[in-house]
């Protein structure tokens, strides 16, 4: 009996002292591996100026917003540019964020950020093909609508209607938080 | 299986024991990760430092773990390295961290790590077992970066990102994909292993003649 | 008495005449009516890409055996059976490297490697169109309408004489007439579309028994049957049947004898199981064809189907017979 008890203490003992030392180092790790504000702001830019680079991007003050992760302003040739890192729900994944540039009130460019849809199936959602449907209309009047009439309306791609529509959620939760905060 | 040389336990893991040609294990990344010649270098160094050092310190402890929570030990091990591996990822490498994304983790249950954590490093000294790691994890990542060039060539007319071939390649899309992937690991494997198999029947022939020869 | 000289030789003394080579031969006179009706509606092309799709097929398979050291199997004109079949499964518009690429794959992937003629896991020309589908869907996916003889250089559509009218098969836009389907003057991938050759195809075979009926007659059926439930409207069913390449694919692929099962119900459970996936591809997804997938799947299933349905043994009596005469 007492061996058994034994060598059930020692599985303890180690497994135990092992978890310790696991623990504090990877508690080391993480105190050494930690994201700074700096690292996410760079990597925030980074990501916008992949999508349509700008010169004079700088953070601005907003509201807090639950589905808003950044709002930026930038420049080009033809004047400001606002940027608005929006989440829309709905999507086959979840949320999905996209980067919806404004100038002139007017979306002109929109971008993929992080998301948990399909790869290769959600594609056509995120393509310029799609996105084209959003560029050149007046947003402060109305939101999109998926599926609706005229200018402010936009067709969900066939195969990718979830990831359509959660990017649609994306856009117009930005473009209220443009009007809003602009 | 008691190697002499630390050399033979080198060479091991890149030829006689390749684990993804030969063992056929970690098969899962492989299919995965091996879309392109980075993303599968990437991988394959990253298991390789988990091996390293899994094996590193599951040798160390051999004799301290009792034989009845191996099990649990090894996989707190690995884990541990696994998640290091992962957070350094993902501040300082964050390209490759975003596209290996969830196989990062995976790595815990890659086979090849468990497998020689088992059979190799918690019978073996350290030496040995550090050895062994690394020539396993290299094994894996030259693995990789064959299947990934294949891939990438084939299917993007890329190679590591760089365009090689130009826009008359139309691109074999389906090597891009996962059927494509298992055929390419399959073409490979029998390559690997007809060529394997050619090596050692012409060098046992050579070891026969010369015995007889000896013996004469 | 005797001038004759006796012959020693093990039965069965008396052989049916046809080899695998007349078979063959026969199922490439069935294909000559699609050819040529492919060529009537989409003009020369057709021909080349077919042709080249052939010489695919026949220069993989000779290299497999080359390079194996094994005797050369040209001569069964398997390799070129599968070579019209894919050919005849492309649009006429595909570019000159997409039949070279799929007879490649048909030969050296899924043939040659598992054995060569007879052992082959899954139809060769399906399995090639399917990976065709999937390597190069723009490719693929683009169809032209049936060629206008009445302009200059329509023998040369698509190859630097008329420019070929691009546009949606009747599998896309769903409103092409009964005729019009059944003749072939639509557009579609060049074998596939006039169901009038196809049939004149299946009837020489039948004829020549080198195919039963059960198989496509049932594909066939299960197909229109499974549509008109879908849809709810019995007139899917006639649609279905005469679009797409539902019938080359019942009559020539299906009917594979390596990869369709060898009994009486294996074959029906296979053909209704084709026909209900064909259909259910087509009616739920985005693919607008769906029978190739199918054949490919029907393929996989055989050897589950041939593992659990028994043949019946030569002379074999059901038991209540037995028992009745012995009792």
């Amino acid at each position: 009996m007492p061996k058994v008890k034994n060598e059930m203490v020692r599985c303890v003992v180690v497994l135990s002292a092992i978890a310790l030392i696991a623990g504090v180092l990877l508690g080391f790790f993480s105190q050494l591996t930690a994201l700074t504000e700096e690292d996410i702001r760079l990597r925030t830019e980074k990501k916008i100026a992949a999508i349509y680079s700008l010169s004079n991007l700088t953070e601005l003050e907003g509201a807090e917003d639950d589905n808003i992760g950044g709002f930026y302003k930038g420049s080009n040739e033809s004047g400001d540019v606002y940027v608005v890192i929006a989440t829309g729900a709905g999507g086959f994944g979840g949320k999905v964020q996209m980067y919806v540039f404004i100038q002139n009130d007017q979306i002109v460019r929109l971008g993929a950020g992080s998301h948990g849809e399909t790869p290769g199936t959600s594609d056509k959602a995120f393509s310029g093909t799609h996105y084209q449907k959003y560029y050149g209309v007046n947003i402060l009047e109305n939101s999109f609508a998926l599926g609706g009439e005229g200018e402010n309306g936009v067709d969900a791609m066939t195969g990718a209607t979830y990831t359509s529509t959660a990017v649609n959620n994306a856009v117009n939760n930005a473009i209220a938080y443009y009007r809003a905060n602009r | 299986m008691q190697h002499k040389k630390l050399s033979q336990i080198a060479v091991n893991g890149l030829l006689n024991e390749n684990p993804t040609f030969r063992l056929v294990l970690g098969m899962c990344p492989t299919l995965a990760v091996t879309t392109s010649l980075i993303n599968g270098v990437g991988m394959g160094l990253a298991t390789t430092f988990v091996l390293f050092c899994s094996n590193l310190l599951i040798s160390l402890l051999k004799n301290i773990i009792p034989d009845k929570v191996r099990i649990p030990a090894f996989i707190l091990v690995i884990a541990t390295f696994v998640t290091i591996v992962e957070m350094v990822m993902n501040k300082y490498m964050e390209g490759l961290y975003q596209a290996l994304g969830l196989y990062i983790p995976l790595i815990v249950v890659n086979c090849i790590i468990f497998a020689r954590a088992e059979s190799f490093a918690s019978v073996n000294p350290v030496l040995p077992s550090m050895v062994d790691g690394l020539s396993m994890g290299l094994g894996f990542t030259a693995a990789l970066a064959v299947l990934g060039s294949i891939r990438e060539l084939l299917a993007y007319g890329k190679l590591g990102g760089i365009v090689l071939l130009g826009e008359w390649f139309p691109g074999i899309a389906m090597l891009g994909t996962a059927p494509g992937g298992f055929l390419t690991l399959g073409l490979c494997m029998a390559l690997f292993n007809y060529v394997y198999g050619r090596v050692t029947e012409a060098r046992a022939h050579k070891k026969q003649a010369k015995a007889k020869e000896e013996n004469v | 008495m005797s001038d004759k000289k006796l012959m020693m030789s093990s039965s069965p003394h008396i052989t049916a005449t046809h080899s695998t080579r007349s078979i063959m031969r026969d199922v490439l006179i069935a294909l000559a009516p699609a050819l040529a009706a492919g060529i009537y509606f989409f003009g020369l092309r057709s021909l080349v890409v077919v042709l080249l799709s052939v010489a695919s097929c026949m220069l993989s398979e000779l290299l497999f055996t080359a390079l194996r050291k094994k005797p050369c199997t040209l001569s069964d004109l398997s390799a070129a059976v599968t070579g019209v079949i894919l050919g005849l499964n492309l649009s006429p518009l595909v570019p000159f490297y997409v039949p070279v690429f799929g007879g490649v794959f048909a030969m050296l992937i899924v043939k040659m490697p598992f054995g060569g003629l007879g052992k082959n896991f899954a139809n060769p020309a399906a399995a090639a169109r399917v990976f065709l589908l999937l390597s190069f869907s723009t490719a693929m996916g683009r169809f032209m309408n049936p060629v206008d003889w009445t302009g200059a250089g329509a023998i040369f559509t698509g190859m630097g004489g008329a420019d070929a009218v691009t546009g949606a098969t009747p599998l896309v836009t769903g409103d092409a007439s009964y005729l019009n389907l059944f003749l072939g003057n639509v557009g579609g991938c060049i074998g596939e579309t006039s169901a009038l050759a196809l049939l004149l195809g299946g009837l020489y075979l039948l004829i020549r028994r080198v195919i039963h009926w059960r198989v496509p007659v049932l594909v066939l059926l299960s197909g229109a049957v499974f549509s008109a439930l879908f849809a709810w409207d019995l007139s899917a069913s006639l649609y279905t049947v005469l679009s797409g390449g539902f019938m080359l694919g019942a009559i020539f692929m299906a009917t594979d004898y390596a990869t369709s099962p060898n009994t009486v119900w294996g074959s029906v459970i296979y053909a209704v199981f084709i026909g209900f996936v064909a259909v259910l591809l087509r009616s739920f997804t985005n693919m607008p064809e769906g029978i190739s997938f199918a054949i490919l799947l029907g393929n996989l299933i055989t050897p589950l189907l041939d593992k659990y349905i028994y043949p019946r043994p030569f002379g074999y009596q059901k038991k209540g017979k037995e028992g009745a005469k012995n009792a």
